[in-house]
C-alpha cells in the first residue's frame, strides 16, 4: 500500500491505518529500535509505542516522508526507552557503544552551554552533517542515526570495517571541531 | 553536555539527509538478499541433486525459491510488502527470535519461504514500486523470510583453497609501526599488536572456500583483551601491503569470551558469505560475533575441513 493511502487511514482515524502501517515497516521500525534496546521484548514494545505515538501524530502532522518520520518516532521512543533501562542498569548493546564513541566529541564537565537549547544543537549537527562528503555522511548516519554495527555498515558500503571505524573517528573529531567553533565548550 | 544530547540532535536530521542513507542501505539489502536467496536455490538444489538425484526433488526446492529466469535474472515477487534495514532485522537466531519468518524443511535442508507466498508457489510477479520499499529494480524486491543456512546444514564443503603470497615478517612490523600513532589514538597507549596473525576462510556465494593469504588479522590487545584488529592486505596485483585498524563496534567482547572458553585451542577463522565473521571450535560448534551461537559445523569433521595452516589461530 502506498504511503499516502496510510496516511489517509490514519487521517480518516480508521483502524486499519496501523495495521497496514505495522505490515509494511514493523520490521524496518523494529530494526531501529533493536539497534538501541538490549532486548527483543524491549523493542517490540518501543514499535508498539510507534504506531501509538504515530496514531496520535497524524492528524495534524502530514509527514513528507513516511519512513524517515516513522524512523524519527521510533528512535526517539527507543532513546527514551533506553534511558529508562540505563537507570535501572539493564543497558548496554550497540547503543552503550554509539554513546561511548561520541563521548570523544565531548571534553567532559557541565558548563552553562548545556542550557543551549536542543534546537540549537540539532541545528548544528545538522549543518555540520550536511556539510560531510556524501560517503562521509551516509556512514556517519548508519552508525549514528540508525544506529547500525560497524561490520554492518562496512558490508553495506564496501569497505573494512577497519576503514569505517577510521572514517567514524575522522567525522567525530570533525564534529568536536565543528561544535567547538560554533561556540560549544566541550 | 551528554553523548545522548548528540545523539538525540543526530535524530533530528532533516529528512533530506537521511533520505539517501536510507536508499543505500535498502539497495544494499535488496542485492544482499537477491544473492542469499539465489545461494540458497542453488546450494539447496545442489545437494538434493547429489543426495537424491531426483529431478522431482530438485523441483520440489525450486518450488519455493524465486525461479530463476533465463540469463540468470531472478524475479522475487510478492515477498517484499515490508520496510526493513539490511542485515540483522532478517535473521530470527540474531535477535532470538522467529517472528513472522517460515521454513519448510526438504530433504533435510531448510529453505526459506517468503512468509506471505504461498507454500510452493511460484513467484513470477512484482508486487510494484510501493510495495516493494524501493521502487521497481531489475533486482526485484527482497526476502522477508530467508536466513542463511548454517554452513553444516547445506552439504559437505570442499576444503579451503589458498591463494595469495602471505607477508614477511618485515612487513609485518612496518605495518605494526605505521599503525601505531593510529591504535595510540584511538584506545590510548596501553596496548600490544600481536605480530602473529590469522588469515579467514571465506565462504562464499556459491558455497566455495577459499583462504587468501593476502589478507591477515592481528590482534591488538589492550587490559589482556583483544580491543581491535590490524588487517593487512594487497589489491590483487599489486604488491603494496596495505593496512585497516578495526575497533569499537559490537563484537570483541564476544571474541574474548570464545577466547577464554578456548584457551590454547585451535580456532579456525572465517567469514560467511562476506556478511559476518565466524570461528569454529576443534569440537566443531560454530560462533560468530553478533550474538548468536550456531553450530555451524554438525561436527568435528567440518572444523578439519575449514582448517589449513594459515587460518587458524592459538590464543
Amino acid at each position: 500500500m502506498k504511503d499516502e493511502k496510510i496516511i489517509e487511514l490514519f487521517e480518516k482515524r480508521d483502524d486499519r491505518a496501523v495495521e497496514y502501517c505495522a505490515e509494511k515497516y514493523g520490521r524496518y521500525c523494529h530494526s531501529i529500535a533493536a539497534g538501541i534496546l538490549p532486548s527483543r521484548e524491549d523493542a517490540e514494545e518501543c514499535v508498539n509505542d510507534t504506531w501509538l505515538r504515530v496514531w496520535n501524530s497524524i492528524p495534524p502532522q502530514k509527514p513528507t516522508r513516511f519512513s524517515a518520520f516513522l524512523a524519527k518516532v521510533t528512535r526517539n521512543l527507543a532513546l527514551d526507552r533506553y534511558r529508562a533501562i540505563s537507570a535501572e542498569k539493564r543497558g548496554g548493546g550497540e547503543a552503550a557503544a554509539v554513546f561511548e564513541e561520541l563521548e570523544e566529541c565531548l571534553s567532559g564537565g557541565s558548563t552553562p552551554e548545556e542550557e543551549l537549547s536542543a534546537e540549537e544543537l540539532a541545528r548544528s549537527v545538522n549543518d555540520f552533517v550536511a556539510a560531510l562528503p556524501r560517503r562521509e555522511r551516509e556512514i556517519f548516519i548508519m552508525r549514528y542515526f540508525y544506529v547500525r554495527p560497524v561490520r554492518e555498515i562496512a558490508d553495506t558500503c564496501g569497505l573494512t570495517p577497519g576503514n569505517v571505524s577510521v572514517i567514524l573517528n575522522r567525522c567525530r573529531k570533525k564534529l568536536k571541531t565543528h561544535l567547538e567553533t560554533e561556540g560549544y565548550e566541550l | 553536555m551528554k553523548s545522548e544530547d548528540i545523539f538525540e540532535a543526530v535524530g533530528k536530521l532533516d529528512e533530506e539527509l537521511l533520505k539517501e542513507t536510507e536508499e543505500l542501505m535498502l539497495k544494499e539489502n535488496k542485492h544482499i538478499n537477491k544473492k542469499r536467496i539465489i545461494s540458497i536455490a542453488v546450494a539447496a538444489a545442489a545437494c538434493i541433486a547429489l543426495s537424491v538425484g531426483a529431478v522431482g526433488a530438485v523441483r520440489s526446492i525450486r518450488g519455493n525459491v524465486p525461479e530463476a529466469k533465463s540469463g540468470g535474472e531472478v524475479t522475487v515477487s510478492n515477498i517484499d510488502t515490508e520496510y526493513s534495514l539490511p542485515g540483522t532485522e532478517t535473521n530470527p537466531d540474531i535477535y532470538g527470535y522467529a517472528g513472522q519468518d517460515k521454513r519448510q524443511e526438504e530433504g533435510g535442508i531448510t529453505v526459506e519461504t517468503p512468509s506471505d507466498t504461498p507454500s510452493g508457489g511460484t513467484l513470477s510477479e512484482t508486487t510494484g514500486k510501493e510495495d516493494s520499499y524501493g521502487g521497481e529494480s531489475e533486482d526485484g524486491g527482497q526476502s522477508t523470510g530467508e536466513i542463511p543456512p548454517a554452513v553444516g546444514d547445506i552439504c559437505r564443503y570442499i576444503p579451503p583453497k589458498v591463494k595469495g603470497k602471505g607477508f614477511t615478517e618485515a612487513e609485518i612490523k612496518d605495518v605494526i609501526t605505521r599503525e601505531n600513532p593510529t591504535i595510540a589514538f584511538s584506545i590510548g597507549s596501553d596496548f600490544e599488536v600481536s605480530e602473529k596473525g590469522y588469515s579467514h576462510f571465506n565462504l562464499d556465494e556459491h558455497w566455495m572456500s577459499t583462504v587468501d593469504r593476502d589478507f591477515l588479522t592481528l590482534p591488538v590487545y589492550s587490559g589482556g583483551k583483544i580491543v581491535g584488529d590490524i588487517t593487512l592486505f594487497r589489491v590483487e596485483g599489486d604488491d603494496e601491503v596495505h593496512s585497516s585498524f578495526a575497533y569499537g563496534g559490537g563484537g570483541w567482547d564476544k571474541l574474548n569470551s570464545i577466547i577464554d572458553d578456548h584457551k590454547g585451542a585451535e580456532l579456525v577463522f572465517g567469514y560467511y558469505e562476506n556478511r559476518y565473521e565466524i570461528i569454529i571450535a576443534p569440537d566443531g560448534t560454530g560462533y560468530t560475533l553478533l550474538g548468536n551461537e550456531k553450530t555451524f559445523a554438525r561436527d568435528a569433521k567440518d572444523y578439519e575441513t575449514f582448517k589449513t595452516p594459515y587460518n587458524t589461530f592459538v590464543f
